[in-house]
């Protein structure tokens, strides 16, 4: 029997492939015994006493790898140690090379890129209809961006991917996060076990942010487009989406977000919430949280409960019922929100302080539809009336969206405003010009905004912000307040603590929650003497 | 919506190398390659400071700064003057970056009770690859050890447990360091899971002393390891599962834990039970 060796110098494997290494030439005939360890003093005390140390070994350090066979002849050590190159040799796989296809079709598409199971359709709205139906016809899940689709159209797409067991997200979905992978308008957020569904884009934006900066991560989200819940098409993806969730093993607790559905909509999604022991926390904006309730589901006033109650939850959810956690977890969050809201009526305080005198009104400039509502729906319980031109109810309507009155709250992505313009997620003109342009009101005490980042959103909207209400202030904007919410995360490409941090160093009192924000922004025209 | 597809391609496609999180216990300096795998590299400065260039899956932890769309595999040298981050001569943007908070100590309720842990070592048993250092929990996995190496390991690793539960802290992590496979010695990991251990203990800072004197870790990357479990400091997987212990008395987040590595997230969590085990008068 004879025992030799050899040292690798500068070379280290993890663990289990040097254990692995050592069984497979431990297999080899001849071969009685062998080790490959790193060369620590340590390690070569255990080979002395198994009998495994060479004389060589002791010029060996600590980052070097000891190789030891004791065999039964020359030849069996060198068939081991001839195995040992060849087992901890091989090749890694190469990485993949080489540009992306660019398929300039479907069928070519999906021949590109043969696993695919989602098809991401962007096109003007009267091809895609058809589009999409042929992507469901070749067993795609769809994700419809485009807008002008009919509604029979839609309703007939997503009955066909009803019947074949697969999602059609929208149209006009512009949010979804599929298996961590971020679509059209979404962030890059931390992956966990907090599955969502939601008929609002940037409200799903919203949640799934707050619950990756707090600490929680998202399983899946998938948007349905916003008519889904509407009578018409009677809530076909929101209660697939819902029923998705409830069956994927990584899912843990589930966090619905939309409007009020149209109620025989709502009736169903509580009758489908009710069949699964797995939370459910559900925001249903300008909705009656009792109707929620009364289904079981834990119901949140605005995006930032929601997605607090559903972070909570999620944190014990298995562990206790799915009542118990969702109790535990409002006690908490309420604690959180009871806090913050002290904290937030202290800043308005102060921020008032600063506004001009005679100044009295709000002016909210809005890219998002679900933050212009929530913002009205929490300046509602503050101010009273808030005018709109997606207003709460009939008689706040602008008559003109171009001028604001009172307080006033205006969504610039619907449609009046992007005719032939970007969306002002991207295209930030707009907004900077009426920001100007309210600033020359001497009513105007505070301006409020929402800034969305992540993929699709403009890359750099401080460039765009900044300059703005610069100019806003030195006219005679002077003694107006500059409140905005920042949706997104550190991941993303505009990174949020750096736009946070530039907004708050050009005066801006910037949140990380637009319900913070509008709740600032609305006791700040309180404490000015605002009514309601 | 009306936004073009192309424009948001073009947005997507603005993501180049960024700085995702810096850990609290980064220090400024100038640092070499010590080693590097796939997803990881590590650095040390003359001066023995150390830390880890990480891709941003794997995480926060308290020497590891986390990059995203970085080729960090090739990266020779590391400059740190923070705010400033040089790496292989480029300068990366750290201003608005999030410092990773390691500390374990932050935690409103920094017991971990009989109950809690018992859950977790019951999952962790479960879990945890045969490789590793378990077999301290549950003898029966000293069958996977078979050659004389293994054998030879293992009799030391239960040697140096036997130390600790005798209370001789001193010999345990004399006899633990520097023991095992892999790039770090499961004995190194080890150990770094029983000084986490003594933060969740009232008698641990005695027993923490003892054993940091020994200045344990065999090597630059085990020894900052243990010098962070020392200081209260773990890695984002191990302060999640912590958290979650203490919080929900689950333990869902030990499969994160587990990927460390291939067997350093297990030793160490083996550390951890092993010793919070023996300081809440339970070790055997």
């Amino acid at each position: 029997m004879i025992t030799k060796g050899i040292i690798k110098k500068g070379e280290y494997f993890d663990s289990v492939s040097l254990m692995n290494t050592a069984k497979e030439l431990g297999k080899l005939k001849d071969v009685a015994d062998c080790a490959v360890v790193m060369g620590t003093k340590e390690n070569r005390s255990i080979l002395q006493n198994s009998g495994l140390l060479l004389p060589e070994f002791d010029k060996s350090g600590d980052a070097d790898l000891l190789i030891a066979v004791k065999a039964q002849d020359e030849a069996a050590v060198s068939a081991a140690l001839e195995k040992l190159n060849s087992l901890l040799g091989r090749k890694k796989p190469a990485a993949s090379a080489g540009a992306a296809p660019r398929p300039r079709s479907l069928d070519a598409a999906v021949e590109g890129l043969p696993g695919a199971n989602l098809a991401l359709i962007s096109v003007a709205g009267r091809y895609a209809g058809a589009l999409a139906m042929s992507a469901l016809r070749k067993g795609l899940h769809v994700m419809l961006f485009s807008d002008n689709i009919s509604l029979e159209q839609e309703i007939k797409l997503k009955q066909f991917g009803r019947g074949n067991g697969l999602l059609v997200m929208g149209p006009d979905c512009g949010t979804a996060i599929i298996n961590g992978v971020p679509l059209a308008f979404a962030n890059v957020v931390k992956r966990g076990t907090i599955g969502m569904v939601a008929a609002a884009g940037t409200g799903l934006q919203e949640v799934t942010c707050i619950v990756s900066n707090e600490g929680g991560g998202v399983s899946q989200a998938i948007g349905t487009g916003g008519r889904d819940i509407k009578k018409d098409v009677g809530g076909i993806m929101f209660l697939e989406g819902l029923k998705a969730l409830i069956a994927d093993k990584e899912t843990k607790t589930i966090l619905l977000v939309s409007k009020p559905p149209y109620p025989e909509v709502m009736k169903k999604i509580s009758a489908q919430a009710a069949k699964t022991g797995k939370p459910v926390v559900a925001v249903f904006l300008g909705g009656d949280k009792a109707v929620a309730q009364k289904a079981g589901l834990a119901a949140a006033s605005d995006l930032k409960e929601a997605a607090l109650l559903a972070l909570h939850a999620d944190a014990c959810a298995g562990k206790k019922s799915a009542k118990a956690v969702l109790s535990t977890a409002a006690k908490t969050v309420q604690a959180r929100l009871l806090s913050d809201q002290k904290k937030l009526k202290s800043e308005a305080k102060t921020l008032s302080a600063k506004v001009g005198k005679g100044r009295k009104y709000v002016r909210g400039l809005f890219s998002g539809g679900t933050f212009c509502t929530e913002t009205q729906l929490i300046m509602k319980d503050l101010l009273g009336e808030v005018y709109s031109n997606v207003p709460l109810s009939a008689e706040l309507k602008l008559a003109d969206s171009l001028k604001s009155v009172k307080n006033t709250v205006i969504d610039l992505g619907e449609d009046e405003f992007t005719v032939g313009r970007p969306h002002p997620m991207i295209d930030y003109a707009l907004r900077c010009k009426r920001i100007i342009a309210e600033a020359q009101n001497k009513d105007v005490a505070v301006i409020a905004l929402d800034v969305v980042l992540g993929y699709g959103s403009h890359g750099d909207p401080l460039s765009e912000l900044l300059p703005a209400i610069e100019k806003a202030r030195k006219g005679a904007g002077k003694g107006i307040v500059f409140v905005a919410s920042v949706t997104g995360t550190d991941a993303d490409p505009q990174s949020r603590a750096r736009v946070l941090e530039g907004l708050r160093a050009a005066g801006v009192a910037a949140y990380g929650f637009n319900a913070d924000a509008a709740v600032v922004a609305g006791h700040i025209i309180r404490f000015l003497g605002g009514a309601k | 919506m009306g936004l073009p597809l192309a424009e948001h391609r073009r947005a997507a496609s603005t993501a180049v190398c960024r700085v995702e999180s810096v850990g609290d216990r980064v220090e400024n300096g100038l640092y070499s390659l010590h080693s590097a795998f796939a997803s990881a590299a590590n650095f040390i400065a003359d001066d023995g400071a150390f830390l880890s260039l990480v891709s941003a899956e794997k995480g926060g932890g308290p020497f590891n700064i986390c990059l995203s769309g970085c080729a960090f595999a090739s990266v020779r040298f590391v400059e740190v003057h923070l705010p400033r981050l040089i790496v292989n001569g480029l300068e990366l943007e750290l201003d608005s970056v999030p410092a990773y908070d390691s500390s374990v100590a932050a935690f409103r309720h920094p017991r971990i009770g009989s109950g809690e842990l018992a859950v977790l070592e019951k999952v962790y048993l479960k879990s945890a690859t045969s490789l590793s250092m378990a077999f301290v929990l549950d003898s029966s996995r000293l069958r996977h050890f078979i050659s004389g190496f293994e054998r030879g390991f293992a009799e030391r690793a239960l040697k140096g447990c036997a130390s600790f539960a005798a209370r001789d802290y001193a010999l345990a992590a004399r006899t633990l360091n520097g023991t095992g496979f892999g790039f770090t010695p499961s004995g190194d990991d080890f150990i770094a899971g029983m000084l986490l251990a003594t933060h969740f203990s009232s008698a641990g800072a005695q027993v923490r002393e003892i054993i940091a004197a020994e200045k344990p870790g065999s090597n630059p990357v085990s020894a900052a390891a243990c010098r962070a479990a020392c200081g209260g400091c773990a890695s984002a997987p191990v302060k999640q599962l912590l958290r979650e212990l203490q919080v929900c008395g689950t333990s869902r987040g030990l499969a994160e834990v587990l990927k460390i590595g291939s067997t350093s997230g297990a030793d160490l969590l083996a550390g951890f039970i092993f010793a919070l085990k023996c300081l809440q008068g339970d070790g055997k």
